[in-house]
């Protein structure tokens, strides 16, 4: 690993801001902990079995322990060593972009694919702060027309066009 | 003799013109994909995966696999023009290669790199012409217990050489092979953590979590900007040229990038990525231009792009004949092999031997069309990198909704890719890295099965896994990669 340790030799190794709690790597740990001891509870109620005829829930089980052992590991590590090196999620961007995706979800059977299609691209598109409306219904339209071309014209799926279609 | 006749027949079966035409779409595709900063092959592998279902097995291979070494090709013309690596392999190319477009020589680090890239290429192609059908001979007496003990490894070293913390590597593999045992167990019918949603019995659809990890984490939490007005250098194609010193200064450096990535394409868990890092390293120091490096040294292109893209080929290796793939992208072959039917692995060397040889010919004319791409149409990729991403972003999650929604006509499957995503999203807060947690969720079930078989014959006897001088050597790798990491902080620990 000498060569990666070259490339990152201008961060600082040791700084103050190391000495804060990192809040994300403990709650990771824990909630790895947590859903692991929940997986091995769950795995044994399918049924451990032997080694020799393993039972549904042995593969799970043997994983529920590993990863219960991980997810402690990781916690104490949080507090003891804190590495600081989970990323910022920007949550307008995560909003916007899961409620296009819910959006279609819902829109698709009753609305239809063209204003289903308009619907999520705007939502998308509005998930960066740089979007003008104009732009994002020429957008919306265009790719609307697109994707009808290409999933319903040329590989002929079934998928309602307009509202009330099925 | 026998090799030449099976690639004539691969050769056959890949001019067709519907293989051509996917092949040429998916190198297209991958240099797009490669070249946009943020996004990687495995998001363009992920989109066209619902496509592939109206594909032969044949077609959808070339054309994703296109998508993958097309994607090498591509990553590094952002990173040289606009100091911005399109694919995590292509980051050390910003290096040098960024430094020669500030001098004004953009033209000549871009033909260097894909006339590196083409010839490492190549031979990559070739070592996997040649040792291909040995490794499947080979494979072909693997028992159950062999094949655990191979797929172990390949998990724990994917783990120990990821990026950033291995302890969070590895609870990745682990999280991704939880997620594989979600729905029926094959051989008690039992179903196994289903939620109460009958949508899950199969299991957790493996597009739709490609798409979840790659497609909805990666463009909501990724730190793209426009990057409209960062490059104006136009590229023309006299100006492509090196000079003579540096052509002779280049040979040494293809030479060496191309076997260090060759081997490190084979080997589990290492990659492309690897590959360029360490090939770079590599010609730093034996290099006598060494103090010319950062500064715009060809040797400092030439070595880590002929690294990663022989990795890029050689990685089929072990993917092919053993079925066991060494990275997240391979893995995603895989599995787009295994919902069409195919399991890979040495059995499919022999049943399927014209689908691998068809693909192997493929890879030449993809390398072609891909040096036609680069070389004289380079000034069109520049401009398609420019697209914003807000009207990028949007168009990719139309794609994968419809794409996901025409498998099955049915809207859970969106309703997964968000899920994922947002779980993806939380990984990333906890820099819990993705790559392992898709390897997890691919190899889990296999692995699990694999275990079974061995125990039964074994008679639930773990001591007799080591009996298999193939299974105890790969144990043993496994703990050393999973020991020597505590033993070295435990030493760091000491010292402080």
């Amino acid at each position: 690993m000498s060569d990666r340790m070259e490339f990152d030799s201008d961060r600082p190794l040791e700084s103050d801001a190391d000495q804060r709690l990192d809040v994300r790597a403990i709650v990771a740990g824990i909630v790895i902990l947590c859903g692991c001891l929940a997986l091995t509870w769950t795995a044994a109620g399918y049924g451990i079995g032997t080694p020799r005829r393993m039972g549904p829930g042995f593969f799970p089980f043997y994983l529920g322990i590993i990863g219960t052992g991980l997810g402690a590991l990781m916690t104490i590590r949080a507090f003891v060593a804190p590495l600081h090196v989970g990323a910022d999620v920007p949550l307008r961007r995560v909003i916007f972009i899961g409620g296009a995706f819910i959006f279609f979800a819902i829109a698709i059977e009753p609305l239809g694919l063209i204003l289903t299609i308009i619907g999520t691209t705007l939502l998308g598109a509005f998930a960066d702060r740089e979007a003008r409306p104009l732009q994002s219904l020429m957008l919306a339209v265009g790719l609307a027309l697109s994707i009808w071309v290409l999933f319903v014209v040329l590989l002929g799926l079934s998928i309602p066009v307009w509202p009330g279609a099925q | 003799m026998e090799t030449f006749a099976n690639l004539a027949g691969g050769f056959a079966t890949a001019l067709t013109a519907v293989n051509l035409f996917y092949c040429f779409a998916g190198v297209a595709m991958g240099t797009l994909i490669g070249a946009l900063p943020g996004l990687g092959a495995m998001l363009g592998i992920a989109l066209l995966l619902p496509l592939t279902m109206y594909l032969t097995p044949e077609a959808a291979i070339i054309m994703l696999a296109g998508i993958y070494y097309g994607g090498e090709y591509g990553g590094s013309i952002s990173a040289i023009l606009i100091n911005v690596p399109g694919t995590p392999s292509s980051t050390v190319a910003t290096l040098d290669g960024h430094a020669m477009t500030k001098q004004g020589r953009a033209a000549v680090a871009l033909f260097a790199s894909a006339m590196a890239s083409f010839i490492a290429g190549s031979v990559g192609i070739i070592l996997m012409m040649l040792f291909s059908p040995l490794i499947a001979k080979i494979a072909l007496s693997f028992g159950s217990v062999e094949y655990f003990a191979v797929m172990l490894l390949g998990l724990v070293g994917a783990a120990a050489v990821a990026s950033g913390s291995r302890l969070n590597a590895l609870v990745a593999v682990l999280m991704g092979v939880v997620f594989g045992t979600v729905g029926t167990d094959i051989s008690s019918g039992v179903q196994r953590f289903t939620l109460g949603f009958p949508e899950f019995i199969s299991g957790i659809s493996l597009v739709a979590l490609a798409m979840g990890i790659f497609g909805f984490a990666e463009i909501a939490c990724s730190h793209t900007t426009s990057i409209s007005d960062k490059s104006s250098s136009k590229i023309r194609l006299r100006d492509m040229l090196p000079t003579r010193d540096e052509v002779r200064r280049s040979f040494g450096p293809l030479f060496r990038g191309t076997a260090l990535g060759a081997l490190l394409g084979a080997l589990p868990g290492t990659g492309p990525t690897i590959a360029s890092f360490m090939a770079y390293a590599q010609e730093r120091r034996v290099s006598r231009h060494g103090n010319q490096f950062g500064k715009g040294a060809i040797e400092g292109i030439v070595a880590p792009e002929s690294a990663n893209n022989a990795a890029a080929q050689t990685a089929f290796i072990p993917t092919l004949t053993l079925g066991i793939p060494g990275t997240a992208t391979m893995a995603l072959i895989l599995g787009a092999l295994i919902v069409q039917g195919i399991q890979p692995g040495p059995r499919m060397m022999v049943e399927n031997a014209n689908l691998f040889w068809a693909l192997i010919a493929s890879f030449w004319i993809g390398n072609l069309f891909l040096l036609v791409l680069n070389i004289p149409l380079v000034g069109l990729w520049v401009k398609l990198v420019r697209v914003p991403y807000r009207f990028l972003f949007p168009s990719i999650i139309c794609l994968i909704s419809v794409g996901v929604y025409s498998i099955d006509l049915n809207t859970f499957g969106v309703l997964v890719v968000t899920g994922i995503g947002l779980i993806g999203c939380l990984m990333r807060a906890a820099a819990i890295p993705a790559a392992p947690f898709l390897m997890g969720f691919i190899l889990g079930p296999l692995m699990e099965e694999n275990l079974r078989r061995a125990l039964q014959l074994s008679r639930g006897s773990f001591m007799d896994f080591l009996s298999s001088p193939i299974a105890a050597v790969c144990f043993a790798l496994t703990a050393l990669a999973l020991l020597l990491p505590i033993a070295a902080a435990l030493v760091a620990m000491r010292r402080t």
